[in-house]
């Protein structure tokens, strides 16, 4: 027997202890799965990087993992997952340092209800007012702690309840140190709901949702140099929001509209202008072809359930984000992050292939993916005379829905990829981006670095030498007159199917306007994959930038050292 | 069970009507604070550091409220953490940094700039707390009762104007629980040097070439941890400490203060605090 399977089994044995009398039935009915993920990093100083052992803080080795398990009986599911950041890597909340469990779960389940209690995850329609979700590779989780019930009263009928608290780093809740977030969500599916409409084309589902945050507190005292005044707060803070999905052969329609009221905080300078959100997304889709467009409007939508938290900590929502996210080195050096205090923006892709065996085409097709953003800030306009915009203790300004800031452009992304296979054995990408970034709004300066205008071109070609055997090659550029200047990079990545993986890749910061700081960002990797474990050691160093994952970001500072990353799922 | 939802969705909805406080203008009014020397003094600790954007409008936030407060809050500027760290060429060439104050900052957590403490106290479950937060915590320790007083004398004469004899007489006014501790620093005022700044209200921005550092941590005379007084509280008694200590020549001795503080040494919460001139 296979060691996984033992210790499958043994779990499996443990979780029954409590039911010996129907061990048997336990044993064949009980199901349990698990996942591990460990990232260890050993810094080196680097005097070209400037890290040195005052920078590293001392702690040359950081190391952080999980373990999650989860176990299954008929109706009955129990889930926990351990977590050690010790301490964690750089670049990483810092308040993470430490170990336990932070997340664990039971639940029950049968056709009408649903009831967990413990931690849970949770998102109402895109989540503009509600959203819970944990994202390792942003070091993120605002999981609740607390109870959601969720029933499903007629065919088509979905209701949900959630009340708790939000994961903050390792700090108990204790003292109404943090909001108790409570809320509700109705979702129809008028198909599923009247028996004639099953099989309908044309498919039409709505939903509402309500959520309120209690935080102690019915004042506070503020300064705003030289006096200090006293603000009144509001105990609960209440969002709303609808949304409704209209869909009929390839087209698809979604819109969802939320709204906050009064909600003074530190993201927004403790103003009392209520807050909106409305998301709008229109696509169409058939063979070889797609297009999507979509819009969005944020104005005053930070929803925390601590007032005074501006970090990425204690999010009761989250605000979609409509730009692309893109994978290559250089075109992901500008990413954008989604402003919450406000942004208006737009965004179009166009997907189409070339037929196969077409004059164009080729033998093989060729296909397109032509996308463009573009983020503004919202249009804003004082209360009156006397009173500058974002006034603390006061409404903080007037704005009216869509109405853009066509001179502050936050962030624009204008590309094309083609994707073409040659023959059997070549096939390449080749990517051609225009973004405009700009640096002090997203990554939170001010008048510090301006926008940055860049140009990057990507070929990614792919060669397959055997069955076993394939070589993929990127060489990149980006091109720009500010912030650090030109880069040029590459990669080569060599795949031994299906167990081995080989890579070595530069960043050259060939332009930089500071000569002594045109450097090399080398890295070389190489990893070994068995069943469903994954091993990846690396060594070279991470240029300083920020990643971000649907809007949410962190900022990763520059270092070097030697990486393994395992983890593993049975 | 299909027949009670309705009444169940009535009942949720009716409790989540009531979760949303819907606010009547005027949002804030002036506060006027009424000093009473009979409440505890207040030690803000500013952790800052000269390559910090967001610092000098945090700094001038805790000047506010040692003007409001009138003598009862006693700023200390703690230059620690990433952004106090000088470069090596260029304007911000300077070390402010004092090693107690590094370990503060390390080992209260304090993480990054701005951040504070206020008398060390625990906020919201931490001993770091954002400048947004300070005025609050501050009229939150203000109101305590006072439990203790401290009277500092010091000699220093311009003729050796490089040392300095300080006694400080502490004396508890409540019969405290634990250990308690006496740290005594030395801070400067006006020293002008470059600033990062993203704060037009305070200064220019990116950067404010002749920025004023007050109330800067320039040493600590007792080690991070300062010394013991007592193990045991006795209010009938006066607990003496005395110093001697050698300035560094590059301090100007008008702009110098001596602050000493007693603290848990559990908690390491301050229970007391007083700064004086060192020429008055």
């Amino acid at each position: 027997m296979k060691r996984g399977a033992i210790v499958k089994r043994l779990i499996i044995a443990l979780f029954s202890l409590p039911f010996i009398s129907n061990g048997q039935d336990f044993l064949e009915n009980s199901q349990i799965s698990a996942s591990f993920q460990s990232d260890a990093v050993y810094y080196l100083t680097d005097t070209q990087l400037g890290i040195t052992d005052s920078t590293l803080d001392g702690k040359y080795f950081r190391i952080q993992g999980y373990t999650e398990v989860n176990y299954s009986y008929k109706n009955f599911s129990a889930g926990m997952r351990f977590e050690a950041y010790l301490p964690p890597l750089l670049g990483y909340d810092q308040e993470y340092q430490g170990l336990g469990v932070p997340y664990w779960w039971v639940k029950y389940k049968n056709k009408l209800i649903e009831v967990t209690a413990g931690n849970f995850y949770e998102q109402f329609g895109d989540g503009m007012i509600f959203r819970t979700f944990q994202d390792w590779t942003l070091g993120y989780d605002n999981s609740m702690r607390g109870l959601r019930v969720k029933l499903t009263p007629f065919s088509g009928v979905a209701l949900t309840g959630v009340v708790g608290v939000q994961r903050n780093y390792w700090i108990p809740f204790k003292d109404n140190n943090r909001g108790i977030v409570k809320g509700v969500d109705a979702d129809f599916y008028l198909n599923d709901m009247v028996s004639s409409l099953s099989s309908s084309k044309f498919k039409l589902s709505f939903g509402g949702s309500f959520v309120s945050d209690y935080q102690k507190g019915k004042s506070m005292e503020m300064i705003i140099p030289p006096k200090v005044y006293e603000l009144q707060l509001p105990e609960n803070i209440a969002t709303y929001g609808g949304r409704i999905n209209l869909n009929y052969s390839g087209f698809n329609f979604y819109t969802e509209y939320a709204h906050k009221i009064n909600d003074p905080s530190a993201m927004n300078h403790y103003i009392y202008k209520d807050g909106d959100g409305w998301l709008i997304t229109a696509s169409y889709s058939r063979k070889n072809f797609g297009l999507t467009a979509k819009t969005k409007w944020i104005d005053n939508m930070s929803y925390k359930s601590d007032r005074s938290v501006t970090n990425n900590a204690l999010d009761i929502n989250y605000l979609p984000a409509i730009t692309k996210e893109h994978t290559y080195f250089l075109a992901a050096m500008y990413p954008y992050a989604t402003q919450p205090t406000g942004e208006v923006g737009g965004s179009a892709e166009l997907i189409f292939s070339l037929p196969r065996k077409s004059r164009l085409g080729g033998k093989y097709g060729m296909t397109f993916a032509i996308n463009f953003s573009q983020v503004n800030n919202i249009k804003r306009s004082k209360i009156n005379d006397t009173t500058g915009i974002n006034t603390p203790g006061t409404l903080g300004y007037k704005s009216s829905p869509f109405a853009v800031d066509w001179k502050d452009v936050f962030y624009q992304d204008v590309n094309i990829e083609i994707t073409k296979k040659f023959n059997k054995k070549w096939k390449g990408i080749f990517a051609y981006y225009y973004q405009t970034y700009n640096k002090d709004v997203i990554e939170g300066h001010l008048d510090e670095y301006g926008t940055v205008y860049a140009n990057i071109g990507v070929v990614d070609l792919t060669w397959n030498i055997t069955n076993t055997y394939s070589l993929r090659g990127e060489l990149q550029g980006l091109w720009t007159g500010q912030d650090k200047g030109d880069w040029l990079a590459g990669m080569l990545e060599l795949t031994i199917s299906p167990k081995w993986f080989f890579s070595v890749s530069d960043q050259w910061n060939l332009g930089n306007p500071v000569s002594n700081l045109r450097l090399h960002y080398y890295n070389v990797s190489a990893g070994f994959i068995y069943n469903t474990t994954r091993i990846a050691l690396s060594y070279g160093r991470q240029r300083e930038g920020i990643v971000c994952v649907g809007g949410v970001c962190r900022y990763v500072p520059e270092s070097t050292g030697f990486t393994l990353t395992i983890n593993s799922s049975f | 069970m299909k027949n009670r939802i309705p009444s169940m969705m009535v009942i949720l909805l009716v409790v989540l009507a009531v979760s949303c406080d819907k606010l009547e203008q005027p949002y804030a009014s002036e506060k006027e604070i009424i000093i009473d020397t009979n409440k505890r003094k207040v030690l803000l600790e500013d952790y800052t550091g000269m390559k910090c954007v967001n610092c000098p409008a945090a700094t001038s936030a805790a000047e506010a409220l040692v003007e409001l407060y009138k003598g009862q809050v006693i700023l200390m500027a703690v230059h620690a953490g990433y952004f106090s760290e000088p470069d090596a060429s260029g304007h911000y060439t300077t070390d402010y940094r004092v090693a107690e104050g590094v370990a503060w900052f390390n080992d209260f957590s304090l993480i990054s700039n701005p951040m504070g403490m206020v008398s060390r106290v625990t906020y919201n479950g931490k001993k770091a707390i954002g400048a947004g937060s300070w005025a609050e915590v501050v009229a939150n320790v203000a109101r305590e009762d006072k439990v203790a007083t401290i009277h500092m004398e010091t000699e220093y004469t311009p003729t050796s104007r490089h040392h300095i004899n300080t006694t400080i007489n502490t004396r508890f006014t409540e019969q405290l629980e634990g250990t308690y501790h006496l740290t005594v620093c030395i801070l400067e005022d006006s020293i002008v040097g470059w600033q990062k700044n993203n704060d037009t209200l305070v200064g220019p921005v990116p950067d404010i070439e002749n920025y004023l550092f007050n109330d800067m941590l320039r040493a600590v005379l007792n080690g991070t941890y300062g010394d013991q007084l007592t193990a045991a509280v006795d209010t009938s008694q006066v607990y003496a400490k005395s110093y001697l200590y050698t300035l560094d020549e590059s301090w100007v001795p008008e702009h110098l203060s001596l602050v000493a503080f007693v603290f848990n040494n559990e908690t390491k919460e301050i229970v007391q605090v007083e700064k004086k001139h060192l020429i008055e």
